[in-house]
């Protein structure tokens, strides 16, 4: 029997691999100023770990698709989804203040944008992962009950205090609803995690799931850890749900 | 009436590489006008499927050599996936001969989808709980009669062992058939054509097997053309287990 026989690779040009289930990730990186130095370093070199031992896999250079979404003042898709064998070095640089609203809204539609292809292309799923990485708080969105509710201290343009617009609050609203839904409705799985300095009461707000303090900068182990994780998904075949091993060795659950 | 049925089940590369072994099952028996297939796919996630899969297949090859199937074949089938799931219950309960009690934690250790189609004369009954999938050519036409479980995901079905396991058994029956075929999730990804949610049979590869199921007088020698098949040109598709079993009415 010839291979044009079987469904294969010229049904989708679009996505490499297309007959192998794809395992979507997108990482929402901090890269705002606190971010800067040792951090950011040391997340670079993470970012890299991951997507070499990714590539090292046999199986997981083919299923993983990564997104890298970075978030300063403004938020960037530095990387749309693609296998890790197309991805060049990653070298992310921080400045800026933390729009991290509107970065968890652009991941969740990367999300919704890729299934759809999948979709359309008959191509095979597992449930996404989003994964946010940061050292602050957002300065895109807070709570209506939170301490920006009354006025805003505006530190960078003028220094004078102006009122908080409304959709400062509208964003949080809309943030919390996106990631409880999604959560609750299968349509991603959603992880927070903060480095030293980060809002952990706010990372719990937003995050169904618990969140992880990094212990100090070990952006190293937590790649290493994600990416054990990710073959292990990309390994399994259908019916096989994975449990997630303890992030012990590079974080500490905060429990909410 | 009187039906060649051939097929063959080959370990998938993530099983070697687990260094677990294969955990699909399959099996089929004829009597007078009739027939039954079962194919079943044990969880990869479920430490014993594999003996979940084999309990499925004895199970119904049991109640066919010992029931009533002709006068309800849809009661036959749900009743059979009660006896089916009753006898993994038990397996779990009292344990294998090479399995110590203890050491199982919940039936649902045994998890497995399954699949059975019973023909009867020129009719079909099938049975389906989980993904894999069964397909029925007729006059050169293929049409899904018995689809994968639709999850979103790739990684999640159910199985004989899932609570409410009743509901997610979809049972079809028809008219007429020239072939039937059945087969795992380890080939449903190269064989199962998907645009925009709708599922159809991949027809260049359909007319193929069709070609040569009907030119087959020797089940061993289809099985083993069945079983290369599965191992030289499925292993891109998935590193699954890969199961294909094919009925084919001959006719009176």
């Amino acid at each position: 029997m010839d291979k044009e026989y079987i469904k294969g690779e010229r049904l989708n040009p679009v996505i490499r691999h297309p007959t192998e289930p794809k395992c979507p990730v997108v990482l929402l990186i901090d890269t705002s100023e606190s971010m800067a130095g040792e951090k950011i370093n040391s997340l670079n070199s993470g970012v890299n770990l991951l997507i070499n031992t990714l590539k090292n896999d046999e199986i997981a250079h083919k299923r993983v698709e990564l997104s890298i979404v970075s978030f300063n003042s403004v938020v960037d898709v530095i990387q749309d989804f693609a296998v890790v064998d197309d991805m060049p070095v990653v070298n992310l640089n921080a400045s800026g203040f933390t729009s991290m609203g509107q970065a968890i809204i652009t991941g969740i539609d990367l999300i919704s944008t890729r299934k759809e292809i999948y979709k359309s292309g008959g191509i095979d799923y597992y449930r996404p992962w989003i994964w946010l990485i940061t050292d602050g708080e957002p300065t895109d969105m807070g709570p209506r009950n939170g301490k920006y509710y009354e006025t805003y201290d505006d530190v960078t343009a003028s220094g004078e205090s102006i009122n908080m617009p409304e959709s400062f609050f509208e964003t949080w609203d809309n943030v919390i609803k996106s990631v409880h839904d999604g959560e609750n409705k299968h349509n991603f799985a959603f992880f927070a995690v903060g480095v030293e300095g980060a809002d952990m009461q706010t990372l719990s707000e937003i995050s169904v799931r618990a969140p992880v303090k990094l212990n100090g900068v070990n952006f190293k182990d937590m790649f290493l850890w994600l990416s054990k994780s990710l073959s292990n998904i990309s390994h399994s075949g259908t019916n096989d749900q994975i449990s997630l091993s303890s992030p012990d060795i590079w974080g500490k659950i905060t429990p909410k | 009436m009187s039906y060649l049925i051939f097929g063959s089940s080959v370990i998938g590369q993530s099983h070697i590489a687990m260094k677990r072994g294969i955990d699909d099952a399959y099996g089929f028996l004829q009597k007078d006008d009739s027939a039954i297939l079962i194919v079943a796919d044990g969880a990869g996630s479920a430490k014993y499927s594999k003996y979940g899969a084999e309990k499925i297949v004895y199970s119904f090859k049991y109640k066919f050599e010992n029931s009533d199937y002709k006068s309800c074949p849809e009661k036959f089938i749900i009743e059979t996936t009660e006896y089916a799931r009753n006898e993994i219950e038990k397996m779990a309960s009292n344990g294998l001969d090479n399995i110590k009690k203890e050491y199982i934690k919940s039936y649902k250790d045994f998890a497995s989808t399954m699949i059975v189609v019973l023909a009867i004369g020129n009719k079909w009954y099938a049975g389906h709980i989980g993904d894999g999938a069964s397909v029925r050519s007729y006059n050169n036409k293929f049409d899904i009669i018995s689809p994968p479980y639709e999850s979103e995901y790739v990684n999640e079905t159910v199985f004989i062992t899932s609570d409410n396991y009743k509901k997610f058994l979809n049972i079809t029956s028809g008219d007429n058939f020239n072939e039937i075929y059945a087969f795992t999730d380890g080939i449903q990804r190269g064989v199962i054509d998907v645009n925009n949610g709708i599922q159809k049979p991949f027809e260049p590869f359909f007319k193929y097997l069709s070609n040569f199921a009907l030119s087959v007088d020797n089940v061993d020698e289809a099985s083993n053309n069945i079983n290369d098949m599965l191992l030289n040109k499925f292993s891109e598709i998935s590193d699954d287990d890969k199961t294909l079993v094919i009925m084919v009415n001959k006719g009176e």
